[in-house]
């Protein structure tokens, strides 16, 4: 079940940050998570220029500046594969083909069920483990898996998700 | 013989990171005890004595910058530490705001007492979300033993300590983007001057320092700013943290007193990277971040301290030291640093948007097989002068430095690449 | 410049500019103080009345020898400086600028709407770009074509921001962004939405303000030439004076090289009809506004009557200020007057006829078209640009037209009789129409100061009438001060009993439909108009005629409600 974000919901963040418009991205990445679909509706972004009393212009701007925001609904989960050179030379490639095949997309895409979008990132700080891929917050290093324990990673995830 | 000298990361993973009396165990709050007797002047003093280099990667004098600071009569001022941390190949940053955040809680807090400061910020990158509530929890528990707010350690000096995430943008770790983004704005750079010094959060004076640097802070002050010194190199005191990436069988952090090892000690020891991981041979180290210049082989005796690698055209920079070997195309390599300036680029200046991606496409085309005529290369190499000269912030100015350095030490290679071996080529479409 | 009055010590710096000494007041950038001695330092995201923002880099110059490049735009002029422009490195940089824009950029200057007028193609030639090293590029052709009047094209963009730095910071209305990041970054409207559908006022400063021509309007002189041929239609035509010194600069007539007449006359030759005065029109409006002004004063709580000639400053007011909305005045402007007026068969005019204003205004003509349901009359608002082409397309010789008198209204009563001045006005409503006529006037030739002196676009008159009541007015400039005004009359402390809302930081004179060389090149600081002055020694123009109009045109008026 998606949780379904309303104005009370997207109100209560705001307040959350004791509605300070200083703290806009903050509240921004917690209302995209909110979301259930890793992005941020021309609705609550109206919505946060109208309580803020930032314009929705400099709101956009915000939105479309920052790699981590997204204008257009994506899955649940991010799967992230870093392509920085660090992770890059050490199997990134490799990596992403195997998740393409597993997860049954191409980069860019979401997968049928709407749980995983795939996407490429530059270095999230992790090098020492490289080559990364990333399941929203959580980091994971290549080298630590399998096929078998690949594909564990993200059939516990979907039952996570499904369990909501 | 143990080349390691942990200063900065000490105690990292041996107490619990939250735990202000597992930290005072380690020796921590002794600092700011101390600062507390001294006179601000004298702090500044210490650190300028200590010759604290940037450890962001500008390497500018850290007291130098307290010195300027503190000669500006402006109320209120800003204290607000740097922890984007986007820089490829830098993981270091993260260690102590995860293992020993309370270390830079208590930097951050001298810094509040010598420019009598009631606020700070630490900027974290959008990708660091779990590591921002480990600092929050962190400020908590210091807020409880009177060491954050009101009356610290039962005086008339209060500090508090906000913090601000960033949502993925390498740019906003340059100082004046990243106080736009603090200030809840898009991260672009600031025309300078004004600086930052001057004009800086909300348009008051502040200072912006590296994790790493405000977490040297406490060391300086407990050994004061000669002992310190002597602990690194006559040009720069103290210890760096070095992050180790890429090709090496160690990857990971380590603390290393300036001017008192070398690349190749770094890369081979046993103690720091272990050599080369698998059957390659080493073939070159890109060092201080996308940013920095690389070295060959040929450069390995280099001392590591800032002036030494200056010298041979190379920079600490971040710290970060990525390892390749010889299954590495340089083409390649040097394809993906010219993606990621084009990816990270503000957009807002000409040189550095179109120009760097003029840069992707050549390395591109070269990857695929076609050769460069000498005026192109001449045409490049205008362009190249023209980015570093002219680019409105220092991203657009320096990503043509690895290529430039490239170019010198693995000339044959990127003129005839497709004699090469290409290995881990993956198909990155072009933005 | 420094005088023996005002020298002060330390209030003016002296530098060097490629050798030549300049003495500059403290605070000039080094771009000003190049531009005072002379040197042309080029430049393309730089603009009167903007903050520079230094992002083109082609201003990059060097001070005091080497080290780091310094924007011109940007950087202050300091005592001794010794800056050098032109020596060979920052010769090759500003033609790399220039190669790489034209990397992306079409090149179809021929077939543009900016040819010979465009700053991007100034610089090519100036700087003698003769090659293109980083090759074509992939120009974006994606393009926001609109039914309204204004259109962005992005395949023109060069991205320098003026536009948005207009619609931002000068205008505030927040209705273009800069968005996106690296090689995606462009100028856009929130979420993809057209200009249209946000809170645009069609203002055209952004248009105005753009160097290339990444923001266009619809051609208004090709709707209109079917009209002027025909010669069972028959055409009027309306215009300010600030259309005549637009035309004056485009055609390079000099300051005063036309006059009304000869404008009338070139009208004609055209093939307008009749040309009719638009002081005619614009003292009904105040005469009608005058009369609210009038109803509003006699009340007991304070009301005040907000004027406006662009419906959309009325549309973004009901969108974001929709408590001011009840004190709009509800009478037509003068183009609106004109065109109801042009419709009616029998009226104020010989005949029904198609009526054209031309105004250096881009928000009258947003919906170029009105087609009303009266036969197949048609209301046009062109531009002065619109204007300027048809003149030079005509081949016309201004200075050869001879004088021609306007066309006058002709005044009937509903029996078919000229109708003598009526006493239907009374002196407090003529007192106030003629102050509210002579506002309107300031508001069109602007407040007085060009466009690269920021500040506050508000004029404030009080005025005492013959029958001692005190009564004031407030005129504003610029979206900027409007929302400041609509926000004191949604929280109720307005200190005006009328409102005159110009949307155009500068009045019409400067408007979004002006020719470009008269907003490029302002006019040099005029004198503040004393308002006061004007309103004491005033008399409605055509006074008798309008009167004697009012009557009529009020019932019609009213009859709309």
């Amino acid at each position: 079940m998606k949780p379904e974000l309303t104005e009370e919901k997207v109100i209560a963040i705001m307040d959350g940050y004791g509605r300070s418009s200083q703290q806009l991205i903050a509240i921004l990445l917690d209302i995209q998570e909110a979301s259930g679909q890793n992005y941020i509706d021309e609705t609550w972004a109206a919505l946060a220029a109208q309580v803020l009393g930032v314009p929705l212009a400099k709101i956009y701007e915000i939105i479309t500046f920052y790699s981590m925001f997204s204008t257009s609904p994506r899955g649940r989960h991010i799967v992230e594969v870093c392509r920085s050179a660090p992770c890059e030379f050490k199997g990134a490639a490799l990596l992403l083909g195997n998740l393409e095949e597993l997860l049954g997309i191409k980069v860019g895409e979401t997968s049928q069920d709407g749980l995983f979008t795939l996407k490429t990132g530059e270095c999230c700080g992790a090098c020492d483990k490289s080559s990364i891929f990333k399941i929203d917050e959580d980091e994971y290093g290549a080298a630590d898996f399998d096929q078998k324990s690949l594909a564990g990673l993200f059939n516990s995830k979907r039952q996570e998700s499904e369990a909501l | 013989m143990a080349k390691t000298l942990k200063l900065v990361s000490l105690g990292a993973g041996e107490i619990d990171p939250i735990s202000v009396s597992e930290y005072r165990g380690i020796g921590g709050y002794r600092a700011l005890e101390k600062a507390f007797s001294m006179r601000p002047k004298e702090i500044i003093g210490e650190v300028l004595e200590a010759k604290l280099l940037g450890r962001g990667g500008a390497a500018y004098p850290a007291g130098k910058k307290w010195a300027q600071l503190y000669d500006i009569h402006e109320t209120p001022k800003y204290i607000v530490c740097n922890a984007d941390e986007g820089e490829p190949g830098t993981f270091k940053d993260r260690l102590i705001m995860e293992k020993l955040p309370l270390r830079l809680i208590e930097g951050m807090t001298i810094a509040g007492l010598v420019f009598g400061s009631e606020h700070g910020y630490i900027y974290v990158r959008g990708e660091y979300r779990k590591i921002q509530k480990v600092l929050l929890r962190a400020i908590e528990a210091a807020k409880k033993e009177n060491l954050l707010g009101k009356g610290i350690m039962g005086s008339s000096f209060s500090f508090d300590i906000e913090i601000v995430s960033g949502a993925g943008a390498y740019v906003c770790g340059e100082n004046s983007a990243l106080l736009n983004s603090t200030e809840g704005r898009v991260g672009r750079p600031r025309i300078k001057p004004p600086h930052l010094a001057e004009v800086g959060l909300f348009l008051m004076p502040t200072l912006v320092n590296n994790v790493e640097s405000l977490a040297s802070i406490p060391s300086i002050v407990v050994m004061g700013g000669k002992e310190y010194l002597s602990l690194g190199h006559p040009d720069s005191g103290g210890t760096k943290l070095v992050c180790l990436s890429g090709r090496v069988t160690s990857p990971g952090v380590y603390e290393v007193p300036l001017g008192k090892v070398s690349l190749r000690d770094l890369i081979f020891d046993e103690e720091f990277g272990g050599g080369i991981q698998g059957e390659g041979e080493f073939k070159f180290v890109h060092l201080g971040g996308q940013s920095g210049a690389i070295a060959s082989k040929a450069l390995l005796d280099t001392v590591y301290s800032y002036s030494d690698l200056r010298k041979v055209g190379l920079t600490v920079g971040s710290g970060a030291l990525v390892v390749m070997d010889s299954g590495v195309s340089i083409l390649e390599y040097l394809k993906k640093v010219s993606e990621f300036f084009v990816h990270e680029s503000c957009g807002k200046c000409v040189p550095c948007r179109q120009g760097n991606r003029v840069l992707l496409k050549f390395l591109a085309r070269l990857s695929r097989g076609s050769l460069a005529s000498e005026g192109e290369l001449l045409n490049l190499k205008r362009l190249i002068s023209a980015m570093s000269r002219a680019s409105f912030c220092g991203l657009g100015q320096t990503s043509a430095t690895a290529l430039k350095s490239a170019w010198k030490a693995f000339p044959a290679e990127l003129e005839r690449p497709a004699a090469f071996d290409k290995l881990q080529v993956g198909a990155f479409p072009l933005p | 410049m420094p005088t023996v009055e005002n020298f002060e010590k330390d209030a003016f710096v002296n530098l060097s500019i490629d050798g030549l000494s300049v003495t500059v007041p403290k605070g000039a950038t080094i771009l000003e103080a190049a531009k005072a001695t002379g040197v042309i330092i080029p430049t393309l995201c730089d603009y009167s009345g903007l903050k520079p923002r230094a992002v083109c880099r082609l201003c990059v110059v060097e001070v005091d020898g080497g080290g780091r490049l310094k924007a011109a735009c940007a950087t202050e002029a300091t005592q001794g400086a010794q800056v050098v422009t032109n020596n060979r490195e920052l010769m090759s940089i500003r033609r790399n600028v220039i190669e790489l824009l034209l990397a992306d950029h079409p090149k179809d200057c021929l077939l543009c709407t900016r040819n010979l007028d465009c700053e991007l193609q100034t610089w090519a030639f100036r700087l003698g770009v003769r090659s293109l090293p980083f090759g074509e590029g992939e120009a974006s052709l994606k393009s926001q074509l609109e039914d309204t009047n204004l259109s962005q094209n992005m395949s023109k963009c060069i991205k320098c921001g003026r536009c948005v730095a207009a619609c931002q910071d000068v205008q505030e209305t927040m209705a273009l962004c800069a968005a996106n990041r690296s090689i995606h970054y462009e100028i856009s409207s929130p979420y993809g939405k057209t200009i249209a559908e946000g809170p645009c006022v069609f203002c055209g400063e952004c248009l105005t303000a753009c160097p290339v021509s990444a923001l266009e309007e619809k051609d208004g002189a090709l709707s209109l030439m079917p009209s002027l041929d025909k010669e069972d239609i028959k055409t009027a035509a309306i215009f300010s004076p600030q259309v005549i010194v637009g035309l004056e600069d485009a055609l390079d007539y000099g300051a005063g090289g036309i006059s009304s007449g000869k404008m009338v006359s070139a009208l004609k030759n055209l093939g307008f009809d009749r040309v009719y005065p638009r002081d005619f029109f614009r003292s009904m409006a105040a005469l009608l506004e005058a009369k609210e002004l009038c109803e509003n004063l006699s009340k007991e709580k304070k009301v005040a009557c907000v004027s406006t000639c662009s419906p959309y400053v009325r549309a973004y007011a009901a969108k974001y200020y929709p408590e001011a909305i009840p004190f709009f005045s509800s009478s037509p402007n003068p183009m609106e007057l004109f065109s109801m007026n042009g419709r009616k068969k029998g009226g104020i005019f010989f005949e029904e006829a198609e009526t054209v204003s031309f105004m250096p205004c881009l928000a009258q003509g947003a919906e170029r078209e009105e087609a009303v349901g009266i036969g197949s009359q048609h209301s046009y608002h062109l531009t002065v640009r619109d204007l300027v082409k048809l003149f030079k397309q005509k081949n016309f010789n201004i200075g050869s037209f001879g004088y021609s008198p306007f066309d006058c209204p002709r005044i009937f009563s509903k029996n078919g009789s000229m109708v003598k001045e009526e006493a239907m006005v009374s002196e407090e409503q003529l007192e106030l129409a003629r102050a509210i006529c002579e506002l309107k006037k300031v508001g069109e030739s602007g407040r007085g100061y060009s466009r690269s002196v920021p500040g506050n676009g508000l004029l404030e008159v009080n005025l005492e009438l013959s029958s001692g009541k005190s009564v004031s007015f407030h005129l504003v400039f610029g979206m900027g001060q409007a929302k400041t005004s609509l926000e004191e009359i949604v929280k109720g402390n307005l200190k005006a009993d009328y409102l005159l809302i110009m949307a155009c930081p500068q009045g019409c004179l400067e408007g979004g439909g002006q020719a470009l060389k008269t907003i490029h090149n302002p006019h040099l600081t005029r004198e503040v108009p004393n308002i006061s002055n004007m309103i004491t020694k005033s008399k409605l123009p055509l006074e008798k005629e309008v009167l004697g109009a009012y009557g009529e045109v009020y019932g019609q008026v009213m009859s709309l409600k």
